[in-house]
């Protein structure tokens, strides 16, 4: 018994004990999230003496010490059909704090929801499933694998119905001739997701504008884009929010043959940030706000010696807002980015929002919370081919003073134009 | 006595000397293998294009793995023994804004450089060199060589990805390798953008364009201005009857009032030519029935006021 005590003693917390500053989990586990199956799990801890009846709360999270939030961002999936064929390609999937992807599955099946017949893809990002009924409507899920096999996300369901290839009359000699200089047969794409609750959405080929919609009220969106020729593609979607905040674009790289039409769905544009104050004094909160999907979950991170992580919860409008104790922050500058969760979809992370940690509060100016942090060479707000065009004009060229200071303002302010700028400017790019 | 023990000692030295080799090379080698640096993988290949028969394609293609990167610059050099360099094409390159694109004839080695606004993550092509062959060599993809690389992380700070030149596997050159035969098609539309900043160009207004072509690549851009309309039958029309200048983004408008038309033509290799107009808008007092409807309205009130006072 004296030993079974001894034995236990370290596990149990006393009355006395509350207090305590050397609390501790003996054997702590951390596990990606989504991995436990528990339904009665729970740790108990005593924060305050006992005092019956007065606890009136309903919905009491304790996030204290510890706290991980092992995420992976969610494949987009393009998916185009041919003949008893769909090719299938999807983004990488990104993991936070070294969690990356081991590999992907390919989840198939032909009733909508499955279940999947599943087929193993490695680490390639995409797959071409063959054998396949042209006529016969099929489903198509990706599943990312961690380095243990585990499954960690799983990719939004798409469809293809294989058709088969016409074949074409012969002995009519085609239609020769008449320089054919328009696209026949032109490809087409679609593109569909999640933005901001009517919010508009744009859509760039290979850096460029060429389509905007508006997102529904649900903040979803499907934008299409047609009479393409065949080529290899590099479209890019990003929003503006309720705020007039522009998302960073997301691409996704598309090889068009002449006829396809293919699907790009699954988008989850990141959620759109700013901060109330440029500088905040060391102690006082900074409010970190911003849009994203309505009901949906944000994990906010905040760069600093020692990274914060933080969560916050979206309204029916999408925003979200989190008050930022600054206490443990250093003096300083300070970066901060989210990403959203939607039931098992996750974003990847959206711009960031700068601010200093000082001794006086001030306050962030309408311009820097809406316009680009960097890049803006010509001060319109946005990020684009004039502003391109601007520094491609003084690419080795030697820069005149006026030039410097737009430089050290809106690029990486080293007094050199090189690729580095060019690279921030393509970062920020805004169309 | 003292040899045989130093001997020992010698020995036994040496073989700390092996153990501690051994476990620093574990010790590191296991070391490095768990702290991979992430790397984005570059090659050459040689294409299948049928163009004629002693025609040798290299194409500079990049798999950037689990990164996503925005900025490419680099330096290819080849060896002229074997090789004439005779055009260069961006045709379905993830590159569609170029601070550098070399041309045939300039100076070997070729540099380039380039961005792709908001990044790009997967396999990719990045440049063409289209080789004139010279002997009977069948390996030409030997005498082609990247000289110089640098990939640069789509992360808003421009940082460099350390890269590595591999062979391509046999899957990932036929994914890039994109027979696109004869070109018959123009290159991409586009809009050019007229704009002006006091900072820049002296102050003075100027054009910005941009486009690429997936067939062969755009060769050459020209810009027109016109006190005339244009009118083309359709965008691809070889006859404007206005004279062309040819010209780089951004181009410095000549005519500095803005009252002139302004076109612009881009050309692919394959000769296909697109043509588009600035979206101009005219102010009022530029439109000819602005100026007779106040010629008809000054003589009706000349002619009501001399009626009524004569």
């Amino acid at each position: 018994m004296l030993a079974v005590f001894f034995l236990i003693s370290p596990c149990l917390g006393l009355a006395d004990s509350a207090s305590s500053a050397s609390y501790q989990i003996p054997e702590g586990v951390i596990a990606p999230a989504g991995y436990s199956t528990s339904s009665n799990f729970k740790l108990d801890g005593l924060i305050s003496q006992f005092s019956i009846g007065q606890s009136q709360a309903t919905d009491f999270i304790l996030r204290s010490g510890l706290l991980y939030f092992p995420i992976i961002s969610t494949p987009v999936v393009s998916v185009s059909a041919g003949d008893s064929q769909v090719s299938l390609s999807w983004t990488t999937a990104t993991g936070l704090l070294g969690w990356n992807a081991g590999g992907y599955i390919v989840g198939w099946s032909s009733a909508s929801g499955g279940p999947y017949s599943l087929i193993d893809a490695g680490l390639s990002t995409s797959y071409v499933k063959t054998s396949l009924s042209n006529g016969t409507t099929y489903y198509f899920v990706i599943k990312v694998k961690d380095a243990l096999g585990n499954y960690v996300a799983t990719s939004t369901q798409v469809s293809a119905t294989p058709v088969a290839t016409p074949v074409s009359p012969g002995g009519g000699g085609g239609s020769g001739g008449g320089g054919g200089t328009t696209p026949s047969g032109g490809a087409r794409v679609v593109f569909s997701g999640r933005a901001f609750p009517l919010s508009s959405v744009s859509l760039f080929k290979d850096g460029q504008l060429v389509a905007t919609t508006k997102a529904g009220p649900d903040a979803n969106f499907y934008i299409s884009i047609a009479n393409l020729v065949a080529g290899a593609y590099n479209f890019g979607v990003n929003s503006i929010d309720s705020a007039g905040r522009q998302s960073l674009i997301q691409t996704f790289p598309v090889t068009l043959t002449e006829g396809a039409s293919i699907l790009v769905s699954g988008i989850f544009i990141a959620p759109s940030i700013a901060v109330d104050k440029q500088q905040v004094k060391q102690g006082d909160n900074i409010a970190i706000f911003g849009q994203s999907v309505p009901s949906g979950k944000v994990t906010i991170a905040v760069n600093s010696d020692n990274q914060i992580f933080a969560q916050a919860v979206t309204d029916k409008s999408g925003a979200y807002l989190y008050n930022l104790d600054t206490v443990g922050l250093e003096m300083g500058g300070h970066t901060a980015k989210s990403k959203a969760t939607l039931a098992n979809e996750i974003s990847p992370f959206g711009p960031t929002a700068g601010f200093k940690v000082g001794t006086e509060n001030i306050l962030a100016d309408a311009k820097t919370q809406v316009c680009p942090g960097r890049g803006d060479l010509n001060d319109d707000c946005k990020v684009n081919l004039v502003d391109f065009s601007i520094a491609a004009y003084w690419y080795k060229r030697p820069l005149t003073a006026t030039f410097l200071a737009l430089e050290k303002a809106k690029l990486n302010g080293d007094g050199k134009l090189n690729l580095t700028d060019f690279s921030i400017m393509a970062y920020y790019w805004t169309g | 006595m003292n040899k045989s023990l130093n001997k020992k000692l010698k020995k036994v030295a040496i073989c700390r000397l092996i153990i501690a080799s051994l476990f620093l090379v574990v010790v590191f080698g296991t070391a490095r293998q768990s702290l991979a640096v992430p790397t984005v993988d570059v090659f050459l290949f040689a294409g299948s294009q049928e163009l004629a028969s002693d025609d040798f394609v290299v194409t500079l293609g990049l798999d950037t793995g689990s990164e996503r990167v925005n900025a490419v610059s680099g330096v290819l050099s080849y060896d002229a023994t074997y090789l004439d360099l005779d055009s260069i094409s961006n045709a379905n390159s993830i590159i569609p804004l170029w601070l550098e694109f070399p041309r045939a004839g300039s100076s070997t080695p070729v540099s380039f450089a380039g961005i792709v606004p908001g990044g790009f993550g997967g396999t990719g092509r990045i440049i063409s060199l289209i080789f004139k062959t010279k002997g009977e060599d069948q390996d030409f993809l030997k005498h082609v060589q990247i000289k110089k690389i640098e990939v640069l992380r789509n992360d808003g700070l421009g940082q460099i990805i350390p890269t590595a030149i591999i062979s391509p596997s046999a899957q990932i050159v036929s994914q890039l390798d994109v027979l696109t035969g004869l070109d018959q098609l123009p290159p991409e539309d586009f809009q050019p953008l007229l704009s002006q900043d006091n900072q820049f160009l002296d102050g003075q207004s100027y054009l910005i364009f941009n486009t690429t072509d997936k067939g062969s690549g755009v060769a050459k851009y020209f810009v027109a201005e016109s006190k005339t309309k244009l009118k083309l039958k359709d965008q691809t029309s070889l006859e404007t009857g206005v004279a062309w200048q040819e010209a780089q983004s951004p181009y410095r408008l000549q005519d500095q009032s803005l009252s002139s038309y302004v076109y612009v033509k881009a050309v692919d290799r394959a000769g296909n030519v697109l043509v588009v107009g600035l979206d101009q808008e005219k102010k009022f007092y530029q439109f000819w029935w602005f100026w007779i409807i106040i010629i008809i309205s000054a003589l009706s009130v000349c002619f009501w006021w001399g009626r009524k006072f004569l």
